[in-house]
Protein backbone atom coordinates (compact mmCIF):
# COMPACT_ATOMS: atom_id res chain seq x y z
CA UNK A 1 0.00 0.00 0.00
CA UNK A 2 1.91 3.06 -1.19
CA UNK A 3 -0.65 5.68 -0.33
CA UNK A 4 -2.65 6.36 2.81
CA UNK A 5 -5.63 8.52 3.59
CA UNK A 6 -3.46 11.42 4.72
CA UNK A 7 -2.11 11.91 1.20
CA UNK A 8 -4.81 14.35 0.13
CA UNK A 9 -4.42 15.19 -3.51
CA UNK A 10 -4.46 18.94 -4.19
CA UNK A 11 -7.45 20.24 -6.11
CA UNK A 12 -9.64 17.20 -5.38
CA UNK A 13 -12.96 17.37 -3.51
CA UNK A 14 -12.34 16.35 0.04
CA UNK A 15 -14.54 14.51 2.53
CA UNK A 16 -13.09 16.35 5.48
CA UNK A 17 -10.64 13.90 6.91
CA UNK A 18 -10.90 15.38 10.40
CA UNK A 19 -14.63 14.64 10.51
CA UNK A 20 -14.07 11.04 9.49
CA UNK A 21 -11.46 10.60 12.21
CA UNK A 22 -13.80 12.23 14.73
CA UNK A 23 -16.52 9.82 13.56
CA UNK A 24 -14.14 6.90 14.05
CA UNK A 25 -13.15 7.97 17.55
CA UNK A 26 -16.76 8.55 18.64
CA UNK A 27 -18.10 5.28 17.24
CA UNK A 28 -15.22 3.18 18.57
CA UNK A 29 -15.60 4.82 22.00
CA UNK A 30 -19.37 4.23 22.07
CA UNK A 31 -18.87 0.65 20.83
CA UNK A 32 -16.29 -0.12 23.52
CA UNK A 33 -18.49 1.64 26.11
CA UNK A 34 -21.37 -0.60 25.06
CA UNK A 35 -19.25 -3.74 25.49
CA UNK A 36 -18.01 -2.61 28.93
CA UNK A 37 -21.57 -1.81 30.07
CA UNK A 38 -22.83 -5.21 28.91
CA UNK A 39 -20.00 -7.02 30.74
CA UNK A 40 -20.57 -5.01 33.94
CA UNK A 41 -24.33 -5.64 33.78
CA UNK A 42 -23.87 -9.38 33.28
CA UNK A 43 -21.56 -9.48 36.31
CA UNK A 44 -24.15 -7.95 38.63
CA UNK B 1 -16.08 -42.05 11.50
CA UNK B 2 -19.50 -42.52 13.08
CA UNK B 3 -18.60 -39.78 15.58
CA UNK B 4 -17.75 -37.36 12.78
CA UNK B 5 -20.93 -38.25 10.88
CA UNK B 6 -23.02 -37.74 14.01
CA UNK B 7 -21.40 -34.40 14.73
CA UNK B 8 -21.81 -33.14 11.16
CA UNK B 9 -25.43 -34.30 11.05
CA UNK B 10 -26.29 -32.22 14.13
CA UNK B 11 -25.34 -28.97 12.33
CA UNK B 12 -28.27 -26.75 11.29
CA UNK B 13 -27.16 -26.61 7.67
CA UNK B 14 -30.11 -24.56 6.41
CA UNK B 15 -29.55 -21.60 8.75
CA UNK B 16 -25.77 -21.78 8.42
CA UNK B 17 -25.77 -21.89 4.61
CA UNK B 18 -28.55 -19.29 4.34
CA UNK B 19 -26.66 -16.76 6.46
CA UNK B 20 -23.42 -17.66 4.67
CA UNK B 21 -25.15 -16.66 1.43
CA UNK B 22 -26.74 -13.56 3.02
CA UNK B 23 -23.28 -12.50 4.23
CA UNK B 24 -21.84 -13.21 0.77
CA UNK B 25 -24.56 -11.19 -0.96
CA UNK B 26 -24.17 -8.27 1.44
CA UNK B 27 -20.39 -8.09 0.91
CA UNK B 28 -20.75 -8.40 -2.88
CA UNK B 29 -22.92 -5.28 -2.97
CA UNK B 30 -20.86 -3.31 -0.45
CA UNK B 31 -17.50 -4.07 -2.06
CA UNK B 32 -18.86 -3.57 -5.56
CA UNK B 33 -19.70 0.01 -4.60
CA UNK B 34 -16.82 0.80 -2.25
CA UNK B 35 -14.13 -0.61 -4.61
CA UNK B 36 -15.21 1.69 -7.39
CA UNK B 37 -16.36 4.73 -5.44
CA UNK B 38 -15.11 8.12 -6.68
CA UNK B 39 -12.60 6.59 -9.12
CA UNK B 40 -11.30 10.02 -10.13
CA UNK B 41 -10.66 11.34 -6.62
CA UNK B 42 -8.12 9.39 -4.58
CA UNK B 43 -8.42 11.34 -1.32
CA UNK B 44 -12.22 11.33 -1.30
CA UNK B 45 -12.09 7.63 -2.03
CA UNK B 46 -9.77 6.89 0.90
CA UNK B 47 -11.89 8.93 3.32
CA UNK B 48 -15.04 7.15 2.10
CA UNK B 49 -13.44 3.75 2.60
CA UNK B 50 -12.42 4.71 6.13
CA UNK B 51 -15.93 6.00 6.80
CA UNK B 52 -17.41 2.74 5.49
CA UNK B 53 -15.12 0.64 7.70
CA UNK B 54 -15.91 2.72 10.79
CA UNK B 55 -19.69 2.56 10.32
CA UNK B 56 -19.79 -1.11 9.29
CA UNK B 57 -17.51 -2.33 12.09
CA UNK B 58 -17.71 0.03 15.07
CA UNK B 59 -21.51 0.16 15.22
CA UNK B 60 -21.96 -3.60 15.58
CA UNK B 61 -21.69 -3.78 19.41
CA UNK B 62 -24.22 -0.92 19.65
CA UNK B 63 -26.61 -2.54 17.17
CA UNK B 64 -26.10 -5.93 18.83
CA UNK B 65 -26.98 -4.54 22.27
CA UNK B 66 -30.06 -2.84 20.83
CA UNK B 67 -31.47 -5.97 19.17
CA UNK B 68 -30.72 -8.13 22.24
CA UNK B 69 -33.06 -5.80 24.12
CA UNK B 70 -35.74 -6.12 21.40
CA UNK B 71 -36.09 -9.86 20.71
CA UNK B 72 -39.32 -9.39 18.74
CA UNK B 73 -37.61 -7.42 15.98
CA UNK B 74 -35.98 -9.13 12.99
CA UNK B 75 -32.67 -7.34 12.42
CA UNK B 76 -32.09 -9.01 9.05
CA UNK B 77 -35.07 -7.25 7.48
CA UNK B 78 -33.94 -3.82 8.66
CA UNK B 79 -30.43 -4.61 7.49
CA UNK B 80 -31.49 -5.59 3.96
CA UNK B 81 -33.69 -2.49 3.68
CA UNK B 82 -30.84 -0.17 4.76
CA UNK B 83 -28.37 -1.97 2.50
CA UNK B 84 -30.50 -1.72 -0.65
CA UNK B 85 -31.67 1.83 0.10
CA UNK B 86 -28.12 3.09 0.79
CA UNK B 87 -26.62 1.26 -2.18
CA UNK B 88 -29.24 2.65 -4.57
CA UNK B 89 -28.68 6.18 -3.24
CA UNK B 90 -24.93 5.84 -3.56
CA UNK B 91 -25.10 4.52 -7.13
CA UNK B 92 -27.86 6.75 -8.50
CA UNK B 93 -26.33 9.93 -7.07
CA UNK B 94 -22.70 8.95 -7.67
CA UNK B 95 -22.01 12.42 -9.12
CA UNK B 96 -23.43 14.30 -6.13
CA UNK B 97 -20.73 13.52 -3.62
CA UNK B 98 -22.54 14.32 -0.41
CA UNK B 99 -25.54 12.12 -1.28
CA UNK B 100 -23.18 9.34 -2.27
CA UNK B 101 -21.41 9.64 1.10
CA UNK B 102 -24.76 9.51 2.94
CA UNK B 103 -25.52 6.39 0.87
CA UNK B 104 -22.24 4.84 2.06
CA UNK B 105 -23.21 5.53 5.69
CA UNK B 106 -26.66 3.95 5.18
CA UNK B 107 -25.49 0.77 3.43
CA UNK B 108 -22.60 0.38 5.88
CA UNK B 109 -25.20 0.49 8.67
CA UNK B 110 -27.24 -2.10 6.77
CA UNK B 111 -24.15 -4.28 6.51
CA UNK B 112 -23.63 -4.01 10.29
CA UNK B 113 -27.27 -4.91 11.05
CA UNK B 114 -27.12 -7.94 8.70
CA UNK B 115 -23.97 -9.14 10.48
CA UNK B 116 -25.75 -8.92 13.84
CA UNK B 117 -28.77 -10.80 12.41
CA UNK B 118 -26.48 -13.57 11.16
CA UNK B 119 -24.52 -13.74 14.40
CA UNK B 120 -27.63 -13.96 16.58
CA UNK B 121 -29.43 -16.47 14.35
CA UNK B 122 -26.50 -18.83 13.86
CA UNK B 123 -25.53 -18.58 17.54
CA UNK B 124 -29.07 -19.59 18.55
CA UNK B 125 -29.37 -22.59 16.24
CA UNK B 126 -25.83 -23.76 16.98
CA UNK B 127 -26.82 -24.96 20.47
CA UNK B 128 -23.23 -24.64 21.63
CA UNK B 129 -21.43 -25.57 18.41
CA UNK B 130 -19.12 -23.26 16.46
CA UNK B 131 -19.84 -24.61 12.96
CA UNK B 132 -22.94 -22.56 12.14
CA UNK B 133 -21.34 -19.23 13.09
CA UNK B 134 -18.14 -20.16 11.24
CA UNK B 135 -20.03 -21.02 8.04
CA UNK B 136 -21.90 -17.70 8.31
CA UNK B 137 -18.67 -15.71 8.76
CA UNK B 138 -16.86 -17.62 5.99
CA UNK B 139 -19.32 -16.37 3.36
CA UNK B 140 -17.95 -12.83 3.72
CA UNK B 141 -14.57 -13.60 2.13
CA UNK B 142 -16.23 -14.90 -1.04
CA UNK B 143 -18.46 -11.82 -1.14
CA UNK B 144 -15.52 -9.42 -0.80
CA UNK B 145 -13.60 -10.89 -3.73
CA UNK B 146 -16.73 -11.26 -5.90
CA UNK B 147 -17.69 -7.61 -5.27
CA UNK B 148 -14.15 -6.43 -6.07
CA UNK B 149 -14.05 -8.46 -9.29
CA UNK B 150 -17.46 -7.17 -10.42
CA UNK B 151 -16.27 -3.61 -9.80
CA UNK B 152 -12.94 -4.21 -11.57
CA UNK B 153 -14.78 -5.54 -14.64
CA UNK B 154 -17.26 -2.61 -14.53
CA UNK B 155 -20.18 -5.03 -14.54
CA UNK B 156 -23.64 -3.43 -14.59
CA UNK B 157 -24.77 -2.55 -11.01
CA UNK B 158 -27.87 -4.73 -11.39
CA UNK B 159 -25.70 -7.84 -11.12
CA UNK B 160 -24.37 -6.69 -7.75
CA UNK B 161 -27.95 -6.52 -6.45
CA UNK B 162 -28.93 -9.97 -7.73
CA UNK B 163 -27.36 -12.00 -4.85
CA UNK B 164 -29.07 -9.70 -2.28
CA UNK B 165 -32.45 -10.13 -3.99
CA UNK B 166 -31.97 -13.91 -4.05
CA UNK B 167 -30.90 -13.89 -0.37
CA UNK B 168 -33.99 -12.06 0.94
CA UNK B 169 -36.56 -14.93 0.75
CA UNK B 170 -34.05 -17.41 2.17
CA UNK B 171 -33.26 -15.08 5.06
CA UNK B 172 -36.97 -14.58 5.79
CA UNK B 173 -37.46 -18.36 5.72
CA UNK B 174 -34.53 -18.91 8.08
CA UNK B 175 -35.85 -16.26 10.46
CA UNK B 176 -39.35 -17.77 10.43
CA UNK B 177 -37.93 -21.25 10.96
CA UNK B 178 -35.96 -20.14 14.03
CA UNK B 179 -39.00 -18.39 15.52
CA UNK B 180 -41.22 -21.45 14.92
CA UNK B 181 -38.67 -23.88 16.28
CA UNK B 182 -37.60 -21.96 19.36
CA UNK B 183 -40.75 -19.87 20.06
CA UNK B 184 -40.02 -17.39 22.91
CA UNK B 185 -36.50 -18.61 23.08
CA UNK B 186 -35.60 -17.57 19.51
CA UNK B 187 -33.90 -14.22 20.10
CA UNK B 188 -34.56 -13.72 23.80
CA UNK B 189 -31.00 -14.20 24.94
CA UNK B 190 -31.59 -12.42 28.27
CA UNK B 191 -33.97 -15.21 29.31
CA UNK B 192 -32.45 -18.08 27.31
CA UNK B 193 -28.69 -17.61 27.01
CA UNK B 194 -26.40 -19.38 24.54
CA UNK B 195 -25.05 -22.84 25.31
CA UNK B 196 -21.45 -22.22 24.28
CA UNK B 197 -18.97 -23.34 26.93
CA UNK B 198 -15.42 -23.22 25.67
CA UNK B 199 -14.13 -20.33 27.78
CA UNK B 200 -11.82 -20.87 30.75
CA UNK B 201 -13.04 -19.94 34.24
CA UNK B 202 -11.45 -16.51 34.22
CA UNK B 203 -12.92 -13.02 34.66
CA UNK B 204 -15.19 -12.11 31.72
CA UNK B 205 -13.57 -8.71 31.12
CA UNK B 206 -10.11 -10.22 30.89
CA UNK B 207 -11.19 -12.91 28.40
CA UNK B 208 -13.06 -10.38 26.25
CA UNK B 209 -10.02 -8.09 26.25
CA UNK B 210 -7.54 -10.84 25.34
CA UNK B 211 -9.76 -12.36 22.63
CA UNK B 212 -10.46 -8.87 21.26
CA UNK B 213 -6.70 -8.22 21.11
CA UNK B 214 -6.15 -11.53 19.29
CA UNK B 215 -8.73 -10.51 16.67
CA UNK B 216 -7.05 -7.11 16.41
CA UNK B 217 -3.62 -8.70 15.92
CA UNK B 218 -5.09 -11.07 13.32
CA UNK B 219 -6.69 -8.11 11.54
CA UNK B 220 -3.42 -6.20 11.41
CA UNK B 221 -1.04 -9.00 10.45
CA UNK B 222 -3.55 -10.19 7.85
CA UNK B 223 -2.51 -7.18 5.76
CA UNK B 224 1.20 -7.82 6.26
CA UNK B 225 1.35 -11.47 5.27
CA UNK B 226 4.07 -12.14 2.69
CA UNK B 227 2.32 -12.96 -0.57
CA UNK B 228 4.90 -12.37 -3.28
CA UNK B 229 3.19 -15.10 -5.31
CA UNK B 230 0.15 -12.91 -6.00
CA UNK B 231 0.66 -11.84 -9.59
CA UNK B 232 -2.65 -12.60 -11.31
CA UNK B 233 -6.31 -12.06 -10.42
CA UNK B 234 -6.75 -15.81 -10.02
CA UNK B 235 -4.16 -15.71 -7.21
CA UNK B 236 -6.16 -13.04 -5.38
CA UNK B 237 -9.31 -15.13 -5.85
CA UNK B 238 -7.51 -18.19 -4.43
CA UNK B 239 -6.34 -16.12 -1.45
CA UNK B 240 -9.92 -15.13 -0.54
CA UNK B 241 -11.26 -18.63 -1.25
CA UNK B 242 -8.77 -20.16 1.18
CA UNK B 243 -9.45 -17.43 3.76
CA UNK B 244 -13.17 -18.28 3.67
CA UNK B 245 -12.43 -21.99 3.72
CA UNK B 246 -10.19 -21.51 6.77
CA UNK B 247 -12.90 -19.66 8.67
CA UNK B 248 -15.46 -22.39 7.91
CA UNK B 249 -13.08 -25.26 8.63
CA UNK B 250 -12.02 -23.60 11.90
CA UNK B 251 -15.56 -23.96 13.22
CA UNK B 252 -16.17 -27.46 11.87
CA UNK B 253 -12.86 -28.86 13.10
CA UNK B 254 -13.23 -27.16 16.50
CA UNK B 255 -16.55 -28.95 16.94
CA UNK B 256 -14.97 -32.25 15.94
CA UNK B 257 -11.60 -32.11 17.67
CA UNK B 258 -11.80 -29.33 20.26
CA UNK B 259 -11.40 -25.57 20.03
CA UNK B 260 -8.14 -25.30 21.99
CA UNK B 261 -6.43 -27.94 19.88
CA UNK B 262 -7.54 -26.39 16.58
CA UNK B 263 -6.78 -22.84 17.76
CA UNK B 264 -3.26 -23.64 18.92
CA UNK B 265 -2.33 -25.98 16.05
CA UNK B 266 -3.59 -23.54 13.40
CA UNK B 267 -1.71 -20.62 14.99
CA UNK B 268 1.51 -22.63 15.31
CA UNK B 269 1.45 -24.06 11.78
CA UNK B 270 0.15 -21.02 9.92
CA UNK B 271 3.15 -18.74 10.31
CA UNK B 272 5.98 -21.06 9.18
CA UNK B 273 3.90 -22.11 6.17
CA UNK B 274 3.19 -18.50 5.23
CA UNK B 275 6.82 -17.43 5.70
CA UNK B 276 8.27 -20.42 3.81
CA UNK B 277 5.56 -20.17 1.19
CA UNK B 278 6.26 -16.56 0.22
CA UNK B 279 6.91 -17.77 -3.30
CA UNK B 280 5.22 -21.17 -3.10
CA UNK B 281 1.55 -20.64 -3.70
CA UNK B 282 0.10 -23.85 -2.18
CA UNK B 283 2.14 -23.66 1.01
CA UNK B 284 1.14 -20.04 1.46
CA UNK B 285 -2.55 -20.79 0.78
CA UNK B 286 -2.48 -23.62 3.31
CA UNK B 287 -0.89 -21.23 5.83
CA UNK B 288 -3.50 -18.56 5.16
CA UNK B 289 -6.26 -21.12 5.59
CA UNK B 290 -4.81 -22.17 8.96
CA UNK B 291 -4.35 -18.51 9.90
CA UNK B 292 -8.08 -17.87 9.34
CA UNK B 293 -9.11 -20.83 11.51
CA UNK B 294 -8.57 -18.97 14.78
CA UNK B 295 -11.55 -16.75 13.97
CA UNK B 296 -14.10 -19.42 14.92
CA UNK B 297 -12.26 -20.16 18.16
CA UNK B 298 -12.13 -16.52 19.28
CA UNK B 299 -15.79 -16.01 18.37
CA UNK B 300 -16.76 -19.18 20.26
CA UNK B 301 -14.81 -17.98 23.30
CA UNK B 302 -16.62 -14.63 23.21
CA UNK B 303 -20.01 -16.33 22.87
CA UNK B 304 -19.11 -18.48 25.90
CA UNK B 305 -18.37 -15.53 28.20
CA UNK B 306 -21.13 -13.30 26.82
CA UNK B 307 -23.87 -15.92 26.60
CA UNK B 308 -26.63 -13.35 27.20
CA UNK B 309 -25.29 -10.98 24.56
CA UNK B 310 -24.25 -12.71 21.30
CA UNK B 311 -24.74 -9.54 19.26
CA UNK B 312 -22.41 -7.55 21.51
CA UNK B 313 -19.96 -10.47 21.56
CA UNK B 314 -19.86 -10.44 17.76
CA UNK B 315 -19.31 -6.68 17.98
CA UNK B 316 -16.13 -7.29 20.01
CA UNK B 317 -14.64 -9.12 17.02
CA UNK B 318 -15.60 -6.35 14.59
CA UNK B 319 -14.21 -3.61 16.85
CA UNK B 320 -11.02 -5.70 17.06
CA UNK B 321 -10.86 -6.03 13.27
CA UNK B 322 -11.45 -2.30 12.84
CA UNK B 323 -8.73 -1.36 15.33
CA UNK B 324 -6.43 -3.83 13.57
CA UNK B 325 -7.03 -2.29 10.16
CA UNK B 326 -7.17 1.39 11.22
CA UNK B 327 -3.37 1.90 11.29
CA UNK B 328 -3.27 1.08 7.57
CA UNK B 329 -5.27 4.21 6.81
CA UNK B 330 -2.67 6.41 8.50
CA UNK B 331 0.66 4.61 8.31
CA UNK B 332 1.83 2.62 5.27
CA UNK B 333 2.69 -1.03 6.04
CA UNK B 334 6.29 -1.48 7.25
CA UNK B 335 8.82 -3.46 5.23
CA UNK B 336 8.28 -7.22 4.81
CA UNK B 337 11.03 -8.16 7.28
CA UNK B 338 9.48 -5.92 9.99
CA UNK B 339 6.07 -7.45 9.17
CA UNK B 340 7.52 -10.95 9.56
CA UNK B 341 8.95 -10.13 12.98
CA UNK B 342 5.62 -8.59 14.00
CA UNK B 343 3.83 -11.70 12.71
CA UNK B 344 5.98 -13.96 14.87
CA UNK B 345 5.35 -11.95 18.05
CA UNK B 346 1.65 -11.54 17.42
CA UNK B 347 1.25 -15.25 16.63
CA UNK B 348 2.96 -16.18 19.90
CA UNK B 349 0.59 -13.81 21.67
CA UNK B 350 -2.40 -15.44 19.91
CA UNK B 351 -1.31 -18.94 20.99
CA UNK B 352 -0.85 -17.77 24.59
CA UNK B 353 -4.23 -16.00 24.49
CA UNK B 354 -6.06 -19.07 23.21
CA UNK B 355 -4.42 -21.29 25.84
CA UNK B 356 -5.34 -18.74 28.52
CA UNK B 357 -8.95 -18.09 27.46
CA UNK B 358 -10.14 -21.36 25.93
CA UNK B 359 -10.31 -24.50 28.01
CA UNK B 360 -13.21 -26.70 26.98
CA UNK B 361 -12.81 -29.28 24.24
CA UNK B 362 -16.36 -30.56 24.09
CA UNK B 363 -18.09 -27.90 22.07
CA UNK B 364 -21.64 -28.83 21.17
CA UNK B 365 -21.79 -31.69 23.61
CA UNK B 366 -24.10 -29.85 25.95
CA UNK B 367 -26.52 -32.75 26.15
CA UNK B 368 -28.02 -31.49 29.42
CA UNK B 369 -28.93 -28.25 27.77
CA UNK B 370 -30.06 -29.93 24.56
CA UNK B 371 -32.65 -31.98 26.47
CA UNK B 372 -34.25 -28.77 27.65
CA UNK B 373 -34.77 -27.44 24.14
CA UNK B 374 -38.25 -27.42 22.67
CA UNK B 375 -38.73 -29.98 19.91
Amino acid sequence: MNMCVLDVVAGEPELSFNYVVLFAVVFVAVGIGCIITVIRKSRS
Amino acid sequence: MEYIRHKLRSIDTFTAVTYCFVHFACEVLCFYIISDIFPDYASLRWSSMLLYDVIAFATQPIIGTYFEGHPDLSPGLYGIFLLIFGALGSLIFADIHWISVVGIIVFALGNAVIHIAGAMSTARVSEGRLSESAVFVGGGSYGVITGKLLAADSVHPFFAFVPVLIAVPFMLAADRRIRCRYNDKAFNFKKYPLEHSIAASKPTGRIVLILGLIVMARGYIGYGLPTAWIKLSIHTILLYVFMGLGKILGGLLSDLFGATRIGVISCFLALPLILIGNNIIWLSLLGIMLFSMTMAVTLGGLFSVMRYNPGTAFGVTTIGLLLGSLPLFFIPMPSQSVCNILNIFLSIFAVWGILYCISENNVGDNKDNKDKLPA
